[in-house]
């Protein structure tokens, strides 16, 4: 599979280096290291370097990016009334008219727009990855909190899943994962089908408000990443969470 | 390695066994990692002994003639393997030098006198081929009897594994279990930038890890023969299930569908394991071939169902599953039929793990704020707590069944430590890596190189 997952920002470059130094002696494991800090120090060179350029253009590529997204919409506009499909994504188009159909409220006259299928380029989702770093923009919130033991998607962040839902009915050529995860303590194995549990969660809600299934993939880390560390209430709320991670099967590498 | 019987020159009397209480036996045998004699520089972890002190048996191991000539001392290994089960008492040399090799060269008199009542003497030679001869004799001081006699052709490599398979011998002499000295164990450790999947001795020496990646590892466990390791990597960025040859290092998955795939348990028979997958929706249980054919599932609940066990043999397991509100321990007759409750105290119980003798388990149960290992005996269902950290887990019995190792967070930092099985021996044992968890204990290996 050539398809690579792209988390936002810094889970973009961490996906580069995913899948390597797979290395069985301790020979192998000394150069491994040695490779390893290399990829450390470039890595962190990298998100320096894009760190202050992201600030710079932030504001500059909003800007464009509204313009492609216009571009794009009334790009589909003559799609659909030419009766053209774009190119590829056939898959996530037709599930993304059939949902758009099952979704509509019963009384309503029903429209059935197919959704465009023309695809991101590499520049443009790059683009969009930026915008979804500025705070004043709803997809910057890209984590659902849950409470003990729970697996509810409540309140805000119920926002929060129709934000993205939004974006992905818009755009059904671009692919999340929802990965859900557990507070640390107690055990590992249940902690990771309760972390596949809450993001089965979101999952649904997602469908519920019309994105096709084939547009996310759940996924569980359960206690095994915690964002903080420690035995504190604190940490253990912050870790009872499912992440919006956006991926590309157009992005290079 | 090969080895042969020695002839017992000594008269032959009958084989003594220690008239010791079951209950007191068993909380004997405490591995794993090195004793204070050996050498840290090849450790990987080290161990405390808290407790015990209880019927031991007395023993003296004398410097086996030729032995300072190679690396690996003989008799400071088994030695130490032999004070770390707890069940010894390890008497010392004493200063009669040259120390008897051979049973003809031992002056009762002196030894008896000293109060030594078991004597273990031996030797190392090299051999015309190239290859060294150890010779051991266990010797009753009191009776004037060879308990047990071998003479094994290695190399030197194998001088270790030589050393615990004779303190295994002298061990199931003296208490009449198996010794667990010679076996492994796997864990999986954690440093700042990657999780590191560990196999070593049983007491600590020769770590390698078989499996490093910036991504988790989780939940290894043994093929009933120790030839593979089976785990969960999440090297794709999801939890697959993995089996890992240990001859010859290659690897397959066993089950990678949608969603989780996770908690693998051997059938007994390893031809067949249990996992919890969540492609049909919430995790449940499944039993598969070990080469990934005739996948089934095996629980139908709406609930989570996770870590099976299979019962020694084979014909039940038990689970965790929350069906009834919490998550409780389950049992389930291997070829389907009615989930039984087991646990019924508190409301979080978890982690089930059958004892090598299938008449009891091993769990977690949380208790307020704390998590802690208890064993639950199947007959009388009377349930014993016999940890008491704050954060206990992943509890795995040694292969006779007479010590349990499990995980412990100590300062945010996970430590292993082993308990014998009825609480009252404690061991805490440090890891140099900074973070250590989720051990499995290998299984006894008969003809192990």
């Amino acid at each position: 599979m050539n398809k690579v997952w792209i988390g936002v920002a810094a889970a973009l470059l961490v996906s580069a280096c995913g899948g390597k130094g797979f290395l069985g002696g301790n020979q192998a494991a000394v150069e491994q290291r040695d490779l390893f800090e290399k990829q450390e120090a470039q890595k962190k060179e990298a998100e320096a370097a894009e760190q202050k350029t992201k600030e710079e253009q932030i504001r500059k590529e909003q800007d464009e990016l509204k313009k492609q997204l216009a571009a794009q919409q009334a790009q589909a506009q003559k799609d659909t009334a030419s009766g053209q499909n774009g190119k590829g994504a056939t898959g996530a188009a037709t599930g993304g008219a059939t949902t758009g159909a099952g979704s509509t409220d019963q009384g309503e006259q029903p429209v059935v727009t197919p959704l465009p299928a023309t695809t991101l380029t590499e520049q443009a989702l790059k683009e969009t990855m930026a915008a979804m770093n500025d705070p004043s923009n709803p997809l910057s919130r890209r984590s659902v909190y849950f409470g003990y033991d729970s697996i509810n998607v409540e309140g805000e962040y119920s926002q929060v899943v129709e934000a993205h839902a939004k974006f992905l009915l818009e755009h059904p050529e671009v692919k999340i994962r929802v990965e859900g995860n557990t507070d640390v303590r107690g055990s590992r194995e249940y902690n990771l089908a309760l972390g596949q549990r809450r993001s089965d969660s979101v999952k649904r809600a997602f469908s519920l408000l019309g994105v096709p299934s084939a547009q996310i993939e759940s996924v569980s880390f359960g206690e095994e990443k915690p964002r903080i560390q420690g035995d504190t209430e604190d940490a253990h709320q912050e870790n009872r969470r499912a992440d919006i991670v956006y991926s590309g099967k157009d992005m290079a590498q | 390695m090969s080895f042969t019987a020695l002839p017992n020159i000594l008269p032959l009397r009958v084989l003594i066994r220690p008239t010791v209480h079951r209950w007191l036996s068993a909380f004997a045998l405490l591995l794993l990692a090195l004793f204070t004699s050996a050498r840290p520089s090849f450790a990987q972890l080290t161990i405390e002994i808290i407790g015990g002190g209880q019927a031991q048996l007395p023993a003296t191991v004398l410097p086996f003639a030729g032995e300072e000539r190679f690396p690996h001392h003989m008799s400071e290994i088994i030695s130490a393997d032999l004070f770390r089960s707890g069940q010894f008492k390890m008497g010392s040399p004493g200063d009669v030098k040259p120390y008897p090799a051979e049973p003809t060269e031992v002056k009762f008199g002196y030894w008896k006198e000293k109060g030594d009542q078991m004597l273990v003497i031996g030797k190392v030679s090299p051999r015309p081929d190239g290859k060294l001869e150890v010779r051991f004799r266990l010797i009753d001081v009191v009776k004037q009897a060879q308990l047990a006699g071998y003479s094994y052709a290695v190399t030197v490599p194998q001088l270790r594994a030589t050393a615990h398979k004779i303190a295994d011998i002298i061990y199931e002499k003296l208490t009449g279990e198996p010794g667990v000295f010679g076996t492994r164990i796997a864990y999986v450790a954690k440093t700042s930038e990657r999780f590191e999947l560990h196999v070593s001795d049983a007491d600590g020496f020769n770590s390698q890890f078989i499996l490093a990646h910036r991504e988790p590892i989780m939940s290894p466990v043994w093929s009933p023969d120790g030839s593979q390791i089976a785990y969960v990597s999440f090297e794709r960025r999801k939890s697959i299930v993995f089996l890992h040859n240990l001859k010859d290092g290659s690897r397959r998955i066993l089950a990678n569908f949608e969603g989780s795939n996770s908690s693998p348990a051997w059938h007994p028979d390893g031809k067949r394991l249990a996992i919890s997958l969540s492609r049909d929706g919430v995790a449940q249980v499944y039993l598969v071939n070990a080469d990934g054919t005739g996948l089934q599932r095996f629980t139908n609940s709406n609930a989570i169902d996770t870590e099976p066990s299979f019962s020694p043999d084979g014909k039940w397991l038990l689970f965790t599953s929350d069906r009834g509100g919490s998550p409780q321990i389950y049992r389930m007759p291997a070829g389907g039929g009615e989930a039984e409750r087991m646990t019924f105290e508190g409301n979080y119980n978890t982690t089930a793990r059958y004892s090598p003798d299938g008449k009891s388990f091993a769990y977690v149960q949380r208790n307020g704020s704390r998590y802690n290992v208890a064993i639950m005996d199947l007959a009388s269902k009377q349930s014993l707590a016999i940890t008491d950290n704050s954060l206990d887990e992943s509890p795995t019995f040694a292969p006779n069944g007479k010590l349990i190792l499990y995980s412990s967070v100590v300062k945010n930092r996970g430590t292993l430590a082993a308990v014998s099985s009825d609480g009252r021996l404690k061991q805490r044992i440090t890891a140099q890596a900074p973070d250590v968890r989720e051990p499995a204990w290998g299984p006894l290996q008969s003809n192990r190189q």
